[in-house]
């Protein structure tokens, strides 16, 4: 009965509602007394049933009503004062557009890795801080019976692949046991994860790679031939894995490796080269499992000792960044930057909604009559909140379509921004719910205030014109204001010192030779693997020969100054050895190289003397240290006591003067270099002269003769060292953009605001100016104001943006020291930019003739 | 001018009726006594709002009543608008059913 008595209340929609309301009452009532509340409760549900068309019809034409007269007054608004709601509506779209695509690329980060059904059992297997694992630990492995099953990976192979009789470079290939597609879901174009890997000489391929070897041609059941001796045959395609945090685009079988490598005993081995990957039993404790692995494992490790052992879930190894300095091919995400990024996102759609507001309350006075008017015929407060809500929604509805426009015409700029494909489902129910969190978002956060303010006016004071003072919610006005340039100052510091640390990360340099400097990768013959090597021996080729014959062919071009060869790129040297020097334990970055490296690189030379091609006994026995390796190693004498190292009793002979060969993210630890070219895999070669293109061709050239069997790729030096600050890089470019459209946003606002302001005080700068003040007195009288919000947000935006900032430099070895620059450019920028606005308004008004002024109403 | 529909013709002519006490309630009474078949409060007030906005009926607030805990109930009266349309109403059927004898139903009952 009540139900049904709320259920009339709320559908009776009429002038006369409440007197109907008892109308219903009353028969209910008459009902009630003839016939006994129970037979009455049933005839009044029917006799309400009954009366529902005609209420739903009555409530429909009287809701129709007044919304026609809400939408009414919104479009004369809209159109009355046009320069405003364009600000309005043009402000509101940016910023949705820019939140949206950030959501876009936020989504696009936490998808990493998320498509793997069985993930919850998936758990990496770790040794101590290292990620790769040892091919011996497979025999224990398989005979624990909580792991279903185990996962090998290698991304070590870089072959060449000839199909037909066309040659391409390997990319992000990887070998995987034949379990890989039990325990991984890729989505297979063609052929099946069960039969894919049945021959041991069958390759799986990305879509793209197979469009990269195969064009246009059926990829399946073709051959691609590795180092011209192994034909593998295609035996599936998957779609692109680019949300798999290993990087890979074609897979072979673990079991081709032994053949492969050339080493018959590879799957037994000791070399920790190996991501490996668990697959339990549903309901396996991970804690008690490691215990009993790390057990096992250590028994037949042998060796230096028992290592520690963990699990880590395979859901956490995309957001890490403290495992492994030994992982390859694996991407990450960055927590921090996301977290970031979706910060500034709701900062910007912030400002966007501020600008909303502060125009809106500022232009409550012309509201004041249809409120005060709205009121008196009797109007509740929750009408008016509908109102303008309503009035907002409408609005911000405009400004989403545009945005929408914004996004799809932006998308592929902002990808490229970001250095990521990004795509959007525009059917994705995560989308569709994106844009409507966005669009309640912004039109609660930009119409609750404003419907809340105008709301509560007092229609009496409304009537008398009380508010056709400028004061009026002025100080409301001043905190948003204030917020909007504390936002804006706050992202430009950040940009600038982001920009300032790239800068001096890049021209700092690495304490080598990087200019004209090009860098060629070994392959085919010419990079011979030991095991290779030894074939060759026995063939009764010298050692080193076809290294040796590329150089000096190379160096017959007048425009090559010289070359050497190195075992990794000199910006990125992880190789770890470990020396044994009077019985302790000295882990050093190891570089090997030939005697001709020092010159080539630029490299100089402390003390002692440099590797000697002629010296025999310097091949893999004698080292060159940096001046960071002399304390660390404590040899006494330094050039002249033995250690046991890689190839036997060795010495120091030299100290090179320390050089970055990591990125400025590390310290410079100690590290050693030494002449062993048969381990070596890319040439580095310097060129002199401006022939620079002339040059590249002699070296295709040679590379033709000597190594017909393999493309031939350069890459220059600087090139490759500035991709250790790809990161750096990106975050600046992408700052740049969002302190723009921060600051044109906070600007868009401000104009809107003072334009309003001078109006509001034309009667006031008329007089003035009719009393004798100058023009400059009346700019200032309008911009002071201003400026005193813009000043104060630097009191919020200075803290802040220290925190962060010197947050994020931390995480750099090399870093530019935290000055007052940045913040005081940045606060300076603001306020002029905010004077720039406001003062264009401001002349605007004091230009103006004053007799026109003061007849203003 | 538009006719009359049969519904706005029986809420008006029972709003003329009750000339003086024509509220909600009553009409529906008053309708359904006369149709013999129960109306609901819904269906009284559309064709009523109706009326209200053709200028056929005008309302008016009786004097405070207990019932309603104070306050007035609406009465409804004819306009002199409202008399002309149920006149013409009349007229019409007068010219319809002109020349149709009075006992053409009688055999029937």
């Amino acid at each position: 009965m009540n139900l049904t008595r709320r259920l009339i209340r709320f559908l009776l929609r009429h002038e006369d509602a409440e007197g109907r309301g008892f109308e219903f009452d009353e028969l209910f009532g008459e009902a009630a007394a003839g016939q006994g509340s129970k037979s009455a409760r049933r005839s009044c549900r029917i006799q309400f049933v009954l009366s529902l068309p005609g209420l739903i019809t009555n409530f429909i034409l009287w809701e129709a009503a007044m919304l026609k007269n809400y939408l009414t007054i919104a479009w004369r608004n809209i159109v009355k004062y046009k320069g405003i709601s364009l600000i309005n509506v043009a402000g509101l779209a940016l910023g949705m557009a820019c939140s949206l695509l950030i959501f876009v690329w936020v989504d696009g980060e936490m998808k990493a890795d998320r498509s793997q059904p069985k993930a919850d059992r998936i758990f990496r297997l770790e040794e101590g801080d290292w990620a790769d694992l040892q091919t011996s630990y497979r025999k224990v492995l398989g005979t624990f019976p909580e792991v279903e099953k185990f996962v090998q990976f290698s991304s070590w192979e870089k072959p060449v692949f000839r199909v037909g009789d066309k040659l391409f470079d390997s990319r992000e290939l990887v070998f995987a046991d034949d379990a890989v597609f039990d325990v991984f879901a890729f989505t297979f174009l063609r052929g099946s994860p069960d039969s894919a890997f049945a021959d041991p000489y069958s390759l799986v391929l990305s879509r793209s790679e197979a469009e990269r070897l195969f064009g246009p041609e059926d990829p399946m059941g073709q051959t691609v031939v590795l180092d011209n001796t192994f034909p593998f045959t295609v035996t599936g395609i998957v779609e692109d894995p680019d949300d798999f945090h290993l990087e890979w685009r074609a897979m072979g079988p673990f079991k081709s490796l032994p053949a492969l490598k050339r080493r018959p005993t590879f799957l037994s081995e000791h070399n920790d080269n190996f991501p490996t990957y668990l697959l339990l039993r549903p309901q396996t404790n991970a804690a008690a499992l490691t215990e009993k692995l790390a057990a096992a494992i250590n028994a037949i490790r042998g060796g230096d000792g028992p290592r520690k052992f963990s699990l880590r879930p395979f859901r956490d190894i995309y957001f890490t960044r403290d495992a492994a300095v030994r992982e390859k091919g694996v991407k990450h995400g960055n927590m921090p930057l996301v977290i970031l990024f979706s910060a500034v996102a709701v900062l910007i759609l912030l400002i966007a909604c501020v600008n909303f507001i502060n125009l809106v309350t500022a232009r409550s006075s012309s509201r004041a009559k249809e409120i005060s008017v709205r009121k008196a015929a009797g109007a509740v407060r929750k009408n008016l909140v509908v109102q303008f809500l309503g009035e907002t929604s409408l609005t911000v509805l405009a400004s989403l379509a545009l945005a929408l426009v914004l996004v799809a015409a932006l998308l592929p700029s902002f990808a490229r921004l970001t250095g990521e494909p990004l795509e959007i489902d525009w059917t994705a129910g995560l989308w569709l719910g994106g844009i409507l969190a966005v669009f309640l978002f912004t039109a609660l956060a930009s119409g609750l205030g404003p419907a809340l303010y105008l709301s509560s006016l007092e229609p009496v004071a409304l009537m008398r014109g009380r508010l056709g003072r400028p004061g009026r919610g002025a100080s409301f006005r001043t905190v948003l204001t204030v917020f909007q340039f504390a936002v804006a100052t706050f992202l430009t510091i950040g940009a600038l010192v982001v920009l300032g640390q790239f800068d001096y990360l890049v021209s700092q340099g690495l304490g080598f030779n990087q200019e004209q400097v090009l860098l060629v990768p070994l392959k085919g013959e010419l990079k011979e693997s030991p095991q290779v090597l030894r074939a060759r021996l026995k063939e009764g080729k010298t050692f080193g020969e076809t290294k040796g014959v590329f150089k000096q062919r190379l160096l017959q071009n007048p425009d090559i100054r010289g070359v050497t060869f190195i075992s990794q790129s000199p910006g990125e040297l992880t190789n770890t050895n470990t020396w044994d020097v009077r019985g302790e334990e000295r882990p050093m970055k190891i570089m090997q190289t030939d005697p001709d490296f020092l010159d080539v690189m630029g490299l100089q030379l402390v003390e002692g003397r440099d590797l000697s091609w002629d010296r025999e006994s310097d091949l893999g026995l004698s080292y060159l240290v940096n001046e960071e390796a002399v304390p660390f190693l404590g040899l006494n004498p330094l050039f002249g006591e033995t250690f046991q190292a890689n190839f036997g009793r060795s010495q120091v002979v030299g100290v090179v003067k320390n050089f970055h060969f990591q990125s400025l993210h590390r310290k410079i630890g100690p590290m050693a270099i030494v002449w062993f070219d048969s381990w070596t895999d890319t040439a580095v070669i310097k060129v002199t002269g401006t022939d620079i293109a002339g040059a590249i061709a002699h070296i295709r050239n040679v590379w033709g003769e000597v190594n017909p069997n393999a493309p031939f790729s350069y890459a220059f030096m600087d090139e490759t060292v500035g991709r250790l600050y790809a990161a750096e890089a990106r975050l600046g470019r992408i700052l740049k953009v969002f302190v723009g459209l921060a600051v044109f946003l906070s600007c868009l606002g401000l104009f809107g605001l003072s334009a309003y302001i001078a109006a509001q005080k034309t009667k006031e700068i008329g007089i003035r100016k009719v009393l004798g003040a100058k023009a400059s007195e009346i700019v200032v009288l309008l911009s002071k104001d201003f400026s005193r919000w813009v000043l104060l947000a630097n009191l919020f935006a200075w803290p802040a943006a220290y925190f962060i900032t010197e947050k994020w430099l931390q995480g750099f070895a090399y870093r530019i020291r935290l000055g007052a620059g940045p913040f005081l450019l940045a606060s300076a920028s603001a306020l002029a930019v905010a004077l720039l606005t406001t003062s264009f308004q401001a002349v605007k008004a004091a230009a103006a003739n004053p007799a026109a002024a003061i007849r203003h109403e | 001018m538009k006719l009359l529909s049969r519904g706005e013709e029986i809420i008006l002519l029972a709003v003329w009726r009750l000339e003086g006490n024509a509220f909600g309630i009553s009409i529906r009474d008053q309708v359904s006594d006369a149709t013999g078949y129960e109306w609901t409060l819904g269906a009284i007030y559309v064709p009523l709002d109706k009326l209200t906005r053709k200028g056929f009926i005008a309302k008016s607030f009786s004097r405070p009543t207990a019932r309603r805990g104070g306050r007035s109930k609406v009465l409804y009266h004819l306009t002199p608008n409202g008399r002309e349309a149920l006149r013409e109403v009349r007229e019409i059927q007068k010219a319809l059913w002109k020349g149709i004898p009075g006992h053409a139903f009688e055999e029937e009952t």
